[in-house]
This record gives C-alpha cells, structure tokens and sequence, in this order.
C-alpha cells in the first residue's frame, strides 16, 4: 500500500512537534527515518500508526487513515513501538496476540491464524524460546519476541521506532535481517526510525531526514548519499570502505 | 503439554473449592455429624435444628464466602490488568473507602435506617469509583492518572471517616465490625442482588479478557494491535468497581482477597487473562470459605471475623511473594 502523507503537523502537549510534512512512501519499499534527538522521529511513526493526534492528511492505499478505526486500522499497519514491557506471558502467546485484529470477539484462532503464528516464530527463531515467559529473557531477546508478534500480524506496513536501540551488535544484525526478509520476500513496507547511519544507508532504498520537526530530505538512499546533509544534520563523518559506507560520529 | 497443565490445574483447584464448601457447611461452632449433616440435608424429622443450622446460616455463609472470593480476586485481576500494578486492589480504586464513608454516614445520621447498610456500602464503593473514574478520565484515562486519582479520593473519603468518627464515637463500634469484614448473620436474601451482578460482572470480564489481555503490553502496543485502551480500561473499572462493591455490601471490607489471590493464580496458570480469572475465582472462593471456617472453628463458641483472618494468612503470604520475587526489584 502506498502512503500520501499531506502538510502533517502533530503537537505534544501545546508544542507543535512536526511541522506541515509532506512526503510519500511506496508500497514495498524500506524507508529510514532518521534525525537527531528531538526532531519528531518517534512523533511521526507514532502518527502514521493512527495512535497519535495529527492534522493534514495520510492516505494509506488510498484511504485516509483517520477513517481506519481500531482492529481496521491495526490490519493495515502494524508498531513496533521503542518502549516494550516484559509481561508474564508466554513467548508463543506474545505471538498469538499479534493475530488479536483478525480475531472478532469471542473467537479464538483458527487454522489461518496459527499458521502465521507458527510462520511469524520461525520467521524471528523464536521456536526454542516458545515456552519461556517473556519477563524472563534478556532485552535482545525480548525484542525479538515483540518483532515475532509483528510478524504475525502480518499488516502490510510495518513501523518501527528505533528496534535495535541498547542492543548488541550481533542482535542488532540478526534483527534487521528479519525485516528486512520481510520487506524483500514478502513485500512489506517498512518504516523504520533508525539511530545508526551506516545500517540505515545499508538497509533502507528511501531515506526520510527529519531535522527540528521538518524535512530536510525525502528520496532515494542514493540520492541522499548525493548530498552532505548526514555530515551538516547528524554531525557524523562518512567513510567509504570496501564494505560500503560507514558514518562515525564526530 | 501446557493446556493438560492447566486442566489437571482447574480440576484440584474445583475440588478444593467443592472439598471447603463441604467442609464450611459441615463443620462450625456447632460440628455436624456425617449422618447428621446428610439426615439434615434430606429433611429427615427430628433434624430441625440441624436443619436450621444448614440451610439458614452455613449454606448462605459458605455461598457468601465463596462469591465474595469470586468477586473481589476477579476484582483484583481485572485491575491488576488495566494499572499493570502488581499492588492494585480493590481499595485502589476506592471501593473500601467509598463504602466506609457511606456506611458511617448511614450510621451516624440516619441510625434508624441501618437495615439500608448493604446497600449504603454498595453505592457508595460504586460513586467513590465513578468518581474516580471520571476524574482519571478529563487526565487521559492513563495508569498513573487512575492511580493517582484512586490514591486522592480514598485520601479525601478517609479523613471524612476519621472526622466523623472524631464526632460520633457512638458509631465506632458498628463501623468497625463493618470494617473488619465478616459473613456472621449473612441471608440468602442479601446475596442474591450481589450474586447476580457478580455473574453478569465475571462472565462480561471473561468476554472482554482478550482485550484486557493485550493491555499488558502497554497502551502504544496495545492500540496497535486495535485495542481502545481508554474504552477497555473505563469498563475494567467499572466492572471492577461492581465486583468489588457487590461483595462490600454483604461482607463489609474484607482485605487481601483481591490482592494475593490473583498472584497465587499467575504463578498457577500463567499471565492469560481469562486463565488468570478462572483460577483466581476457584482460589479466592476456597481461600475465603476456608478462612470463614477457621475464623469459626479457632476460637469456638465465638468466632474471628473472616476479614481478619484474611489478613492474618494474606500479609505474610505477600511478604513472601515479595522474598521470592527479591532478585527482580
């Protein structure tokens, strides 16, 4: 599905936070949105989730995402959020709590449901951890957990606001490859906030930087790699090495 | 392999329940006999008293213990759930104090009317709650709003208590039986207004404990997967509010209940909601009709208030929940 977002302005309390965004996302395609601390990330993902105050408009396959109520909603797109708590429930279960918007009141999960399920465990190497209770794994783990219930919601786009933050590095790869599986295989889109360049550069084909609440860029990665604006915005220093393009900060 | 768990699980806990309900019938001040229990029970002649023994003072005590476990542990769970407070009880949300406030107003300036206290108790615990409700509603409906509002208003009806308790010391006496909680003297009539709310109330709370459920994630990850956190957490309240406030008003303030019981059901069964609510009314029945019988039994003819031996087996149980639980604080 593709997104219209139009002149999008959000306001935490009495601050306005974005101010009059407008930009597209198209349907497949993995989209960084990056910026330095304070300049709306979080704001804007939580906004194109339906879960956060806006003005403008945001179409999402052509139909405005104000109009998408509850379990509709959640069936068009799906939040991994920064903040995840650790209840006690099984991983499986945390699973199965992503087909919660297909499921009408009352009833429990069929034959469908459970194939995503077990598809969504395989899918973040959740099969050995299925029985653990999440408030018992590490933070790496945990996160993998929530990506699984992700998965088996299965909406066609997925955001995530900031997935990967306070993990190690080994996580943080194994993490993105599932996304990033998804995206390719499965033709999801994906918009995900991103606090490291290199991996956003590496991953993503579309780059959304976000600078005081407003846009500083919108395009292609190769477009942006055109530019200094990750070394004038971020204050980061590019690298060019045989692996790629590595941003260390200042 | 978990599911045949559970099942084994629900099956003793049942019988427990059915084991302590037999036993609060049989055994009290006066002990039955086996033949006198089941010549009683059939009407046999030349069993009146026993008669009257069993069907108009155990039966109605043991069926008010059990729905006041039902009741306030299916309370404790729901709030549990909705302020993902592992310390959220029905006095959190005002029932206990709201009640209180009634039924010391009811005693110190309508002392005529006291045959009213069941249901003095059971609108005030349900406006301390709505109030509650309201104001946690204008600041968002958020956890800690709901807390912080429980936390004011119980503060606010509590001085009220004390102050009228300062000027009338003549009604120290009734509200402190009242606030001790116990099911001396309980009728079938009392129990069937609650009786009923509280089935309407349980199978409503198991109807919505998918939902419910999902709030353990917290309120962002909740409404992405489509859950209207403010609408599901208004009608946990109020669910809560009648739970609790239905059981207020036939065994006065009984403590702990809602607290512990739905810690012993996790450990049991797990975080399931509708897990957590099935088990936590099997346990809270079985613990309030068992701690009855001992209130009953221990210091025969008299007896001890069941509220106070709650108290007694629920404190140092939560302290050890809190031993246990020692690494993750």
């Amino acid at each position: 599905m593709d997104w219209d977002i139009k002149e999008l302005s959000a306001c935490y309390g009495r601050r306005e936070i974005l101010h009059g965004l407008t930009f597209a996302v198209p349907q497949g395609s993995f989209t960084a949105v990056i910026g330095r601390n304070g300049s709306g990330k979080s704001t804007l993902v939580a906004s194109l989730a339906g879960l956060q105050p806006y003005r403008g408009e945001i179409t999402v396959g052509g139909v405005s995402l104000a109009l998408l109520r509850g379990r509709e909603r959640a069936r068009t797109v799906s939040l991994l959020p920064q903040q995840i708590r650790a209840p006690h429930v099984t991983v499986e279960e945390l699973v199965r709590f992503g087909r919660s918007p297909y499921l009408a009141m009352g009833r429990g999960l069929d034959a469908v449901d459970l194939r995503h399920v077990e598809e969504a465990l395989s899918a973040a190497s959740l099969d050995t951890l299925r029985t653990r209770y999440v408030d018992t794994l590490s933070g790496g783990e945990r996160r993998r957990a929530y990506l699984g219930m992700t998965l088996a919601q299965d909406a066609p786009t997925m955001l995530l606001d900031e997935p990967t933050a306070n993990l190690d590095l080994a996580v943080e790869a194994s993490l993105w490859r599932i996304v990033k599986r998804r995206q390719t295989k499965r033709g999801r889109t994906v918009i995900a906030v991103m606090h490291d360049l290199t991996d956003a550069v590496r991953l993503a084909d579309r780059i959304l930087l976000l600078d005081g609440g407003a846009i500083r860029f919108s395009g292609t990665t190769a477009d942006f790699l055109r530019t200094t604006l990750a070394e004038d915005v971020m204050s980061v220093r590019r690298y060019t090495t045989p692996e790629g393009i590595l941003f260390h900060a200042l | 392999m978990r599911k045949y768990r559970d099942l084994y699980v629900y099956c003793a806990l049942g019988a427990a329940l059915v084991l302590s309900a037999l036993l609060g019938v049989r055994y009290g001040s006066v002990s039955l006999s086996l033949g006198d229990f089941f010549s009683a029970l059939i009407g046999r002649s030349g069993y009146e008293t026993e008669r009257v023994i069993l069907f108009a003072v155990r039966i109605p005590r043991v069926l008010g213990g059990v729905l006041a476990g039902v009741g306030l542990s299916a309370s404790g769970v729901l709030l549990q759930s909705v302020t993902d407070n592992a310390l959220a009880g029905p006095n959190l949300i005002g029932v206990n104090a709201g009640a209180g406030f009634a039924v010391i107003l009811l005693l110190s300036f309508f002392p005529m009317a006291a045959v009213f206290l069941p249901l003095a108790a059971f609108l005030g615990a349900f406006v301390a709650a709505a109030l509650i409700l309201g104001v946690a509603g204008t600041l968002g409906a958020s956890r800690s709003a709901l807390i912080l509002a429980g936390i004011a208003l119980t503060a606010l009806l509590n001085a009220g208590i004390s102050a009228i308790s300062l000027l009338r010391d003549d009604v120290l006496a009734s509200y402190n039986a009242f606030s001790v909680g116990g099911l001396a003297g309980v009728t079938m009539a009392q129990l069937t207004l609650p009786a009923l709310l509280i089935a309407v109330g349980f199978v409503v709370a198991l109807v919505l404990s998918r939902p419910i459920g999902l709030l353990c994630l917290g309120d962002l990850s909740a409404a992405s997967l489509g859950v209207s956190v403010k609408s599901i957490r208004v009608v946990c309240m109020a669910l809560a509010s009648a739970l609790a406030g239905a059981v207020v008003s036939f065994a006065g303030l009984l403590g702990f209940v809602g607290l512990t019981v739905p810690h012993i059901a996790r450990r049991l069964v797990g975080g399931r909601v509708a897990d957590q609510l099935l088990a936590s009314a099997l346990i809270g029945g079985t613990l309030v009709c068992l701690g009855d019988l001992l209130g009953r039994v221990l210091a025969a003819p008299s007896e001890i208030p069941v509220g106070i031996v709650m108290s007694f087996l629920g404190a140092p149980f939560f302290l050890f929940l809190l031993w246990k639980k020692r690494y993750e604080m």
